[in-house]
């Protein structure tokens, strides 16, 4: 099916789908952010990690 | 600690890691994210029977529909240990209600006080078309300064079955509200948060509103988990329940298009 065979509320519907992606975004983020939290609370860790914390995010969230 | 095998960036990334710690330390920063992910965080869910506590913890996580992870009328906090589809881990406390008779309620006080300090989130779970809303204000507001105190950051108030409210009507075909019905939805529950962040003294973010069945906003109410949860939200996995799945098969692709967007 495709987006012209809609009717001009079911256009509007799937417009607002798109919500979901943002939603998506920001679930993710706070979850990042959590885990920097995290990190920052190991004070010796912190002080040699802190300029790749989102690289180790990115890797944690890769392998579990 | 490794499940899957690392592509050659991330064996970079770990390279770079044992380069800046040392692999004495490297071993013990491991060790020390397995012994985190080794304590599922804790979620204690509270809400009246009927009100989608067990559809809003298996829509959240993408659980197996028919497992219940609340009892029933339960007269205490029982602990369900839940193992998630991506593989983390997760505890789930289902906390007796309050509100239906003074004498139990003195009894349920005492749990409430002994659980609360000791979980990660506090989940409370309300019918966002509810005609009570005055008498779970009242509660809530006893639980959050009577017993949570200065824990009432960790409160998250979440305001199942949007799709009930009207007017307007639950699109079947596409799984969403139509676009009248979402702006009443909008409407009705942001008067809602605005009031119940007012009553409580909590932040507007701390009051999410959704649909456990139809998988509406899920990812919103997450967000709201994992911030209200400090440094262990990054524990709760980020996989809810695809509500796409639930709309008509022709439209399926159109709308996982619009995702890519």
């Amino acid at each position: 099916m495709e987006a012209q065979d809609l009717s001009p509320e079911e256009q509007e519907i799937v417009k607002r789908f798109r919500g979901l992606s943002e939603a998506k975004r920001a679930a993710t983020l706070a979850s990042e952010n959590a885990f920097i939290s995290f990190l920052k609370s190991i004070k010796e860790v912190w002080e040699k990690v802190a300029a790749y914390a989102r690289e180790i995010w990115n890797w944690f969230r890769s392998i579990f | 600690m490794f499940r899957k095998k690392l592509s050659p960036e991330q064996q970079k990334t770990v390279k770079h890691l044992r380069d800046v710690l040392g692999n004495k330390e490297f071993e013990q920063f491991q060790h020390l994210i397995e012994d985190e992910m080794a304590k599922p965080p804790k979620v204690a869910i509270i809400g009246k029977s009927g009100g989608g506590k067990t559809t809003t913890i298996n829509a959240l996580f993408n659980l197996e529909e028919k497992v219940s992870h609340t009892v029933a009328g339960t007269v205490k906090a029982s602990e369900n240990r839940i193992q998630l589809p991506d593989g983390g881990r997760l505890s789930v406390i289902d906390m007796p209600g309050l509100g239906e008779d003074i004498e139990i309620d003195k009894e349920y006080r005492e749990i409430y006080k002994n659980t609360l300090p000791n979980v990660d989130i506090v989940l409370w779970v309300i019918q966002a078309d509810t005609r009570d809303l005055k008498k779970d204000q009242e509660i809530l507001r006893d639980i959050v300064q009577n017993i949570m105190g200065n824990l009432k950051g960790r409160l998250v108030i979440g305001l199942n079955q949007v799709d009930k409210i009207g007017p307007g009507n639950w699109n079947k075909k596409f799984n969403y509200p139509s676009p009248e019905q979402e702006d009443n939805i909008n409407r009705r529950c942001k008067d809602i948060q605005e009031k119940l962040s007012k009553s409580l003294l909590i932040k507007v973010e701390q009051v999410e509103y959704y649909s456990a069945l139809k998988r509406y906003r899920l990812y919103n109410l997450l967000a709201a988990v994992i911030k209200a949860s400090g440094n262990v939200g990054w524990k709760f996995s980020i996989n809810p329940a695809d509500p796409i799945e639930l709309a008509a098969e022709e439209v399926r692709d159109l709308l996982r298009k619009q995702l890519d967007k």
